[in-house]
């Protein structure tokens, strides 16, 4: 069985990816440059996790996990970059705190931080980057 | 006083090619250019793109200006940044264009 590390981006990815979809392209821990023919794109990425270290052994330990959700937006001629993103930012972040229990697999799903980055080439793009805090438990012998 | 003929450097009939450019005077004029459109990575590599820009004699860009619109190939491009090299070319950054 999958750790809660990827149960939970797992959910993250499906409950993006629940119809309307945010975005036709949501991808998961993608390392591969986005394709230029994708004018938006949400990428899900585990980051971290705390373990609580006053757990009693053998009890199911609480985490705090971070997960990283990027949303990317190509610009249209004459658009500004941070608004050709601000739609998916505003979609992902309303999915994402529609149900911060990721359908009962997390006590609390907080967004703790948003951060923008810009470039040019051949036309103007912009990410965000949407900071999650998880919280949530597994079990102690197998983070299942 | 020598001068050098820099029309060689983008000859149409060799690497270069004609281009269609709109002045920052609305005059329409046409130029010898070489076109490059390479792979650029964005944000780091977080996205494919692609670089394209059109080296030019500068003395045939001087009435161009960032937001003119060059066509190059059947596409059009907005003129974003005019980088001339001091000799004599002048490389103009492209971006798409509507």
């Amino acid at each position: 069985m999958a750790t809660v590390f990827a149960q939970i981006t797992g959910a993250i990815v499906a409950a993006l990816a629940t119809a309307p979809a945010v975005s036709a392209q949501i991808h998961r821990s993608r390392v591969r440059p986005l394709s230029a023919e994708w004018t938006t794109a949400v990428v899900v990425t585990p980051q971290s996790a705390e373990l609580d270290r006053l757990a009693i052994r053998g009890a199911p330990i609480n985490l705090e996990s971070q997960i990283e959700v990027v949303c990317f937006a190509r610009a249209a001629p004459g658009q500004s970059p941070d608004v050709a993103v601000d739609a998916l930012l505003s979609a992902v972040y309303a999915r994402l705190v529609a149900d911060p229990t990721l359908g009962g697999l997390a006590l609390d799903l907080a967004p703790t931080r948003i951060s923008y980055e810009f470039d040019a080439e051949a036309e103007q793009v912009a990410s965000v980057t949407l900071a999650l805090t998880v919280q949530h438990q597994a079990a102690a012998l197998t983070l299942e | 006083m020598f001068v050098e003929d820099l029309s060689v450097f983008t000859n149409p009939a060799e690497f270069g090619q004609v281009a269609t450019a709109t002045t920052k005077f609305g005059e329409v004029i046409t130029l010898p250019v070489i076109f490059d459109n390479a792979y650029e990575s964005a944000l780091g590599g977080f996205a494919e793109s692609s670089g394209p820009s059109a080296l030019a004699q500068s003395a045939l860009v001087q009435d161009l200006a960032h937001g003119s619109q060059i066509e190059i190939s059947a596409r059009t491009w907005a003129i974003v940044e005019i980088q001339p090299d001091g000799t004599g070319m002048t490389r103009l950054v492209l971006e798409k264009a509507a």
